[in-house]
């Protein structure tokens, strides 16, 4: 397979689908590159030139289509989309915005089996009604799985009880009743929970499945969120992915993020009860999906181009861990749905025009194909231009951006608070307010008004307000991630 | 640097919305300095020779100083582009009476539709109204339906 070499549509950075009206975007905007001198030569340009005739011609182009299709295996595919292609020389720095898809082909795909581990919280707290509706997702969930996925159930306070060790599901009652067992008492020690469900997921040959643990709690962890984040990552290594609900809101929400993000897993706010079913069904659903893991993102950007911060947009909306130069979690791609990233890079200040050539590599598992931390690639090509011409960018990128802004401008009222700003964080909390009636979120701007009114006078926010305005306006980002360009 | 006109806060070019305030940036800030001395564009532009080829193969020698005019004379309206295509066809051809123009920019000559009837190409991709393209040596442009193809002198 000649997956990296360049075809006709990489040479113009386009991708196998794109209509004659985008190919000849993608050209013009070469050939703008080339005659005001930046970056393109002579030789570059003849190849540019000829791949654009070759794909502006149906005839011509539907040749060599079928050329392409014998010597390559569409296996995965990375479409690129930017706020802008051509940016102008600048003293100062420049921000741009960039989409990544990562499609899986359209044909159905054999999945490997899961290898599911449930970590359910059994401290005090979740007596009643929160163990209830556990016990009663687990019944579904038992229901829901194949007869070659591996189940296993642990329970944890203090200390961690295997309620289900790891095997096929060959007797329901048994595992019913075990759960229904289970009685609240105790603290909270995550650890305990996730070091004996790793232990039961790596009981078995982890290539042979898809591995995941998922994490049930309502409360902070006490003096072992070190250990957990190292297991964490360790856990990564192995192809565990992590998935971590909050249930109420007295649980430490970064802690949680932080513990996912080595594996790109889910983190998620559980507000009631009556949620957790609906919570744990959806996800085991996706899970059961899985066509690529362990996919991860390479920082090999040129010089001058820093990745400033990143977001997933699909399956799910998470923030990506940044810092450092290792590869980037992006975790899995569920279904035939694209995995989206929203990327905002920092470009250094331009003194003459120039191309250039952002490379962006993904590393991935795929097991139907027998595919291991393979690589896929594609290129954006920017132009530094002495007199770019005006760009109008993409809806789909503007939107997200848009919402994105959001929750990034509650982050900061968090840390404007930490550092003890409260005025400055009291005002940010009011644009807040308005950008969310803006969006037509009427729910999430009272909610940000009421904690605006809590913080003038209180100089706090209140614990269930946090939660809601984090996780309220991150769903809202996942929805821009199946905006389509036009 | 822009400055986002709600809050007036500095914001790096190219960034979208506010960091501070949340407020869309691309209709209300302006740049705040020119950036570089090639960029400004240069007052005192040399007259280029332009030759314009028509499908017929005549040719139409133009010489262009800040600014050309392309379209159809009109007498009723009184209109009078700078070159009138009406000999080449333009009538016919779905030319509007100021269909496009050409202009000197720091890179090079640009054109510009001037939101025309039939609209304007160059090599068959479609160009957006009034803003400005870069042609280069040997480009057809097409207005209307009127093939022309340019050269540099």
């Amino acid at each position: 397979m000649s997956l990296n070499t360049d075809n006709h549509y990489t040479i113009l950075g386009v991708d196998r689908q794109a209509t004659t009206e985008v190919i000849q975007a993608a050209y013009m905007r070469l050939r703008e590159g080339y005659v005001q001198g930046s970056g393109i030569d002579e030789p570059d340009f003849q190849q540019i030139k000829y791949a654009y005739e070759v794909l502006s011609d149906a005839k011509r182009r539907a040749i060599y289509d079928s050329l392409l299709g014998e010597i390559e295996e569409p296996v995965l595919d990375l479409s690129l989309h930017a706020s802008r292609t051509q940016i102008a020389l600048s003293e100062s720095e420049q921000v741009f915005y960039l989409r990544l898809d990562i499609k899986p082909p359209e044909q159905d795909v054999q999945q490997l089996p899961l290898n599911l581990c449930l970590v359910i919280d059994r401290s005090t707290s979740m007596g009643g009604l929160r163990l209830q509706q556990v016990q009663t997702a687990v019944e579904l969930i038992v229901k829901q799985l194949g007869p070659d996925d591996l189940l296993s159930i642990i329970s944890f306070s203090d200390r961690a009880q295997v309620v289900v060790p790891s095997g096929q599901i060959s007797n329901q009652q048994t595992i019913l009743t075990k759960i229904r067992e289970i009685r609240a008492s105790g603290g909270t020690e995550i650890f305990q929970g996730l070091n004996s469900g790793v232990t039961q997921l790596r009981g078995v040959e982890v290539s042979e499945y898809s591995n995941h643990l998922i994490l049930l709690t309502d409360g902070h962890t006490y003096g072992d969120a070190d250990k957990c984040l190292t297991l964490a990552a360790e856990a990564a290594e192995w192809g565990i992915t992590f998935t971590a609900f909050g249930l109420g809101s007295e649980w430490n929400d970064s802690f949680l993020d932080d513990l996912v993000s080595p594996s790109g897993g889910l983190s998620s706010f559980i507000e009631t009860p009556g949620q957790i079913i609906e919570f744990l069904q959806s996800r085991i659903t996706s899970l059961g999906k899985i066509y690529a893991q362990n996919v991860r993102l390479r920082q090999n950007f040129p010089a001058g181009l820093i990745l400033k911060y990143g977001f997933k947009l699909t399956p799910f909306a998470q923030p990506l861990p940044l810092g450092g130069s290792s590869d980037i979690s992006l975790g899995d791609i569920e279904g035939r749905a694209p995995l989206s990233l929203l990327l905002e890079f920092l470009i250094a200040p331009q003194a003459i025009p120039t191309r250039l050539s952002v490379p962006l590599t993904i590393t991935a598992d795929v097991p139907s194909q027998n595919v291991r931390k393979q690589t896929f690639s594609n290129r954006l090509q920017l132009f530094v231009l002495s007199d770019p011409p005006e760009e109008e960018p993409p809806a789909a990128i503007v939107e997200a951006v848009r919402l994105l802004n959001l929750y990034r401008m509650n982050e900061k009222v968090w840390s404007e608070l930490e550092d003890g700003r409260v005025e400055t964080a009291v005002n940010r909390m009011r644009y807040l307010t308005t950008r969310l009636l803006e969006a037509g979120q009427t729910k999430l701007a009272q909610q940000a008004n009421q904690e605006a009114d809590r913080l003038s006078k209180l100089g706090t926010l209140s614990s269930e307000g946090r939660k809601r305005l984090k996780y309220g306006t991150r769903a809202l980002i996942s929805q821009t991630g199946k905006f389509k360009f036009e | 640097m822009i400055i986002c006109a709600d809050c007036l806060a500095e914001q790096y070019p190219g960034t979208l919305f506010c960091s501070e305030c949340g407020s869309y940036l691309r209709q209300k800030a302006a740049p705040t300095a020119t950036l570089s001395p090639t960029s400004a564009p240069s007052p005192t532009a040399t007259p280029l020779k332009i030759r314009l080829r028509f499908p017929d193969q005549r040719e139409l020698q133009i010489t262009l100083n800040k600014q050309l005019l392309l379209g159809r004379a009109d007498s009723e309206t009184g209109v009078r582009p700078d070159v009138d295509l009406t000999p080449h066809f333009g009538m016919e051809l779905g030319v509007s009476r100021l269909h496009a123009a050409l202009q000197q920019g720091p890179g090079g000559v640009m054109l510009i539709d001037k939101s025309s009837t039939n609209g304007t190409y160059i090599n068959n991709y479609q160009l957006v109204p009034e803003k400005p393209y870069l042609l280069g040596q040997g480009d057809q442009i097409t207005l209307g339906s009127l093939e022309i193809t340019v050269y540099f002198d």
